[in-house]
Order: C-alpha cells, then structure tokens, then sequence
C-alpha cells in the first residue's frame, strides 16, 4: 500500500531525524498523510490547527517533551479528540504509567514494529471515528431537538435512562443472547433519535401551548412515521451501519403501545422491537417529569405511579419491571440531568399529558 | 571502565534493518549514510558535554543516539549509546570519553559498511586529552 488517500493525518514528533523520517516512511506505507515535528513545541503549533486526529510522538525531547506535550493536548482540547500514541525507548513500568496519566492513549516501545504501528493506529482510528459518529447524530438529534427544547437535556437523560434499561435487562436469561455491548452502546448513540421526525411538524402545532386539537394531534403522530422513514432510507443506502436500523426502529415505533393502541402502525406486543419498548418507557418517565408548555413537572414518585399502572397496556411489563427495580437510579439521574424546575404532584387524570407525551 | 560490547554481532542487521524499513532498501542506504554523515557531529556535542561534565545533556544526546541505532539496527552502537547513558552520572571524565571513543570506532564500522567515508573523524588521543 503506498496511497495517502486517508483523510486522517498524523503527526510525527521527534527530534531524531532518522527516526521521524523513518515514521514519515511508514505513515505514507499506512496510507496515512503526515508531517514531522522535531519537539513538543513545535508540535503544538501543528495539533492547533486541528488537522491531525492521531499524535505519535517520542518522549525525550528539547523543550517540550512527549509526556509535556501531551499534558498540553489533553488541557487544549478544543477541535476534538487527539489520539496520542507515545513512543520511546524506555518501557519500565513507571514510564509508561506516567505516559498514560498525562494523557496518553497508547505506548508503544522504540524502535517500533511497522506491522504493530500499523495495528495501534488503526485502533487509534476506530476511536476517531466512533466519537465522530456520536457527534454527528447527537448533533443531528439536538438540531431536531432545538425547536421545541423546553427541556434542555432531555435528550442526555434519555440516552442514560436507556443504557440502564438495557444494562438491567442483559442479566435477564430471556434477553442475554439479544443485549450485548454493542446494543446497549447502539440504543445510547441512537436513542436520542427518537423524535428527529419532529423537524417536519409545523411549529403551530409543535409549539402550541396546551391541549391539541384531534387534527393537530393527527399531525403530530406523523413525526413517527416521518423519522422512521427518514432513518430506514439511510439505513437502507448503508445496510452495513447496524447502528442505523436500531435508529429507525426506535423513531418508529417509540409510540406504539403494548396493547396496540398506539402509533403510527398499532403494533403489540413482541412486534415492537424491543428498543422501542424500551424508549417508550425512557421517554414517557423524562415526559412527565419534566416541564413542558402544556403541563408541569411530575415528581418522580408521580412518575412511577403512572408507569406501573400503565405495565401490559402502553408497556411491556418486562421493561416496566426493570424500570421499578432502577427506579432510583432513575431519580439520580433526573437529578444529576435534570432542568431546574418544581416537581408537582400532577392532576389525577392525565389525558393532556398522554396526548403530548408525542 | 570499558564496555564489552556484543563483538560476534554485525555492526549493522542487514536483516532487520530491512525489516525495519518495510522492505525499502534504498531508504534503508539513505538512512544509514545519514547516519554515518551526523554521528561525528553528535560524537563532537557529546564530546563536549562530557568535557564541560554537563551530565543531563550527556544522558540525553546518548539516549537519542541509541535510539537512533536500534532503529538502523546497529546494535553493537546502540549497546555502546546505552553504556554511555547508563554511565553518565560518573565523575569520571576520561570513563566517558573512552566510551565515546568506542562509539566513535564502531561508527567507523558503520562507515566501512555503507561505504561512506568519515568526514569528521575522532580526534587522535581524544580519551586522552585534559
């Protein structure tokens, strides 16, 4: 391979020539684009400018050393994650926890392997790039979000509520082939996709203080199928990001209900995927305990209450039964994310609510 | 004190020095004159560092300087580098610059090796200058 084709850059930093020339040689073998810097000061300039996702640098050097420079990348990380590989010739244990606890993420002795290079790298790139997707849809769905964000981190909340769903119920023997890391991590990612199809309803409607008109409401439920169908065309183009088909499931089906009342296709039971189950119950808790136009904050006790009543007709009773054992770490999390708002004890009947819980 | 330095290996791996540069025989070549065209200068910087007993630079330009020879694989100079570092925090002046002058010799071999020709070569009786 002798491309530099890559749209990642690497910066090499090391005050031997020989050795910097000889990583240059490597990187451009990679397929990587690269520039040398011949000490941490120098180094920094280039980290500045936020071109370079991936540093290797050596540790001794005039200066500025690695582990200083590091420390500075770590303290200055304005234009996204840097990875930082550190290579040297000392690889005693005290040398590379000290690399590490400035800031390092990875350690590779001196003079180094190309294959094995290679190999950390990529894993370097493999990081890049997950933070870069999280971004990208987190961003996408605070985008989505930010028309009718009365509750500034709902989103956060959501995705935290998810996880521990999903963390509980993988203990479960009935789900433990189902929920795997890479599910819990997916449902964290995508789950704040819930309500991007939200973008196509009118703010007459999307914004309107109060209850909804039946008209009105028929438009609201359209977000569903609006972001559903939305996510499973990009799926459909990229079949090989599982992460979307989560994604698209979760937009449309979020408001189907248990018992097949809900929306937009009246699916029940085990025919709503298991991650909509699972969103439905996250973001009906953040619904109610959160403050909205058209209602006040519910306590968190209110919360449960209306949940556990709602088990077997708007949720699964499994997902309901992992949320009553969470309970609390529900509270906490509310608490830790929450907006600053004054709980209520709630009217007694809530059809108000339930309508815009869309 | 003298080092006894690993003598029944090549002064250069060709081996692993094309191992090292992923196959490319002429940047290995490249690097190697390089090396035998800046190891005089950095022989002469610690040299003087040595004579000026300025230890931690001492410590520093030899641990590049082994560093620089593993990558090239020149072991025998980078085990003479590593004796250098490992003795630097002595007293002792003319220690040192034995040291030095073994490395210096060994770069000769190096030299001999690529074909290069010294441009810089140790000063005669060095060890034993005041």
């Amino acid at each position: 391979m002798n491309s530099t084709s890559k749209s990642l850059r690497v910066l090499v930093v090391d005050d031997d020539p020989i050795a910097a020339e000889t990583l240059a040689y490597a990187m451009s073998q990679f397929g990587y684009c690269s520039e040398v810097a011949g000490d941490g000061i120098e180094a920094l300039k280039h980290v500045r400018t936020g071109q370079f996702g991936i540093v290797i640098s050596d540790v001794e050097m005039p200066r500025m050393n690695g582990i200083e420079l590091c420390k500075e990348i770590r303290a200055r990380n304005a234009c996204g994650y840097t990875y930082v590989i550190l290579l040297t010739g000392r690889s005693d244990t005290d040398s590379i926890v000290e690399g590490l606890d400035a800031g390092a993420d990875d350690y590779i002795s001196k003079p180094f392997h190309p294959a094995e290079l290679q190999m950390r790298i990529r894993a370097g790139e493999r990081l890049l790039m997950q933070q870069s997707r999280e971004l990208m849809i987190f961003a996408m769905a605070k985008l989505a979000d930010s028309r009718d964000n009365e509750t500034g981190s709902h989103l956060e909340r959501i995705r935290e509520y998810c996880r521990l769903l999903c963390e509980e119920l993988s203990t479960w023997p009935q789900y433990q082939d189902v929920i795997d890391g890479i599910y819990i991590q997916s449902i964290y990612e995508t789950s704040p996709l819930h309500d991007i199809g939200k973008v196509a309803i009118p703010d007459r409607v999307l914004l309107k203080p109060g209850r909804l008109t039946p008209e009105e409401f028929a438009i609201m439920t359209q977000h569903a199928q609006i972001g559903g169908d939305t996510l499973r065309a990009v799926a459909e183009a990229y079949p090989e990001a599982v992460f979307l088909r989560m994604a698209y499931e979760i937009a449309m089906t979020h408001h189907e209900r248990w018992d097949g009342t809900g929306y937009p296709r009246g699916l029940s039971g085990e025919d709503i995927p298991l991650s909509g189950r699972i969103v439905a119950v996250a973001d009906v808790y953040d619904a109610l305990t959160s403050q909205r136009v058209y209602k006040p904050a519910y306590s968190h006790e209110k919360a449960v209450q209306i949940i556990r009543e709602s088990s077997g007709s708007h949720f699964d009773p499994a997902v309901v039964r992992a949320f009553l054992i969470l309970e609390d770490r529900f509270r906490e999390i509310n608490r830790e994310l929450g907006d600053v708002v004054g709980y209520t004890a709630g009217p007694s009947h809530l059809p108000g609510t339930a309508i815009r819980m869309a | 004190m003298t080092l006894s330095l690993p003598t029944h290996l090549p002064v250069v791996d060709h081996d692993e020095l094309h191992q090292r540069m992923m196959g490319n025989a002429l940047l290995a070549e490249r690097m190697l004159n390089k090396f035998v065209a800046t190891a005089p200068a950095e022989c002469d910087q610690l040299e003087s560092a040595i004579r000026i007993g300025d230890k931690s630079t001492v410590t520093s330009l030899a641990h590049r300087h082994k560093g620089t020879a593993k990558t090239l694989a020149t072991h025998r100079v980078a085990a003479a580098a590593s004796h250098l570092e490992e003795r630097a925090a002595t007293d002792s002046v003319s220690e040192l610059l034995a040291l030095l002058e073994e490395l210096r010799q060994l770069h000769q071999e190096v030299r001999d090796v690529v074909g290069g020709e010294s441009t810089c070569s140790a000063p005669e009786n060095g060890a034993q200058r005041p």
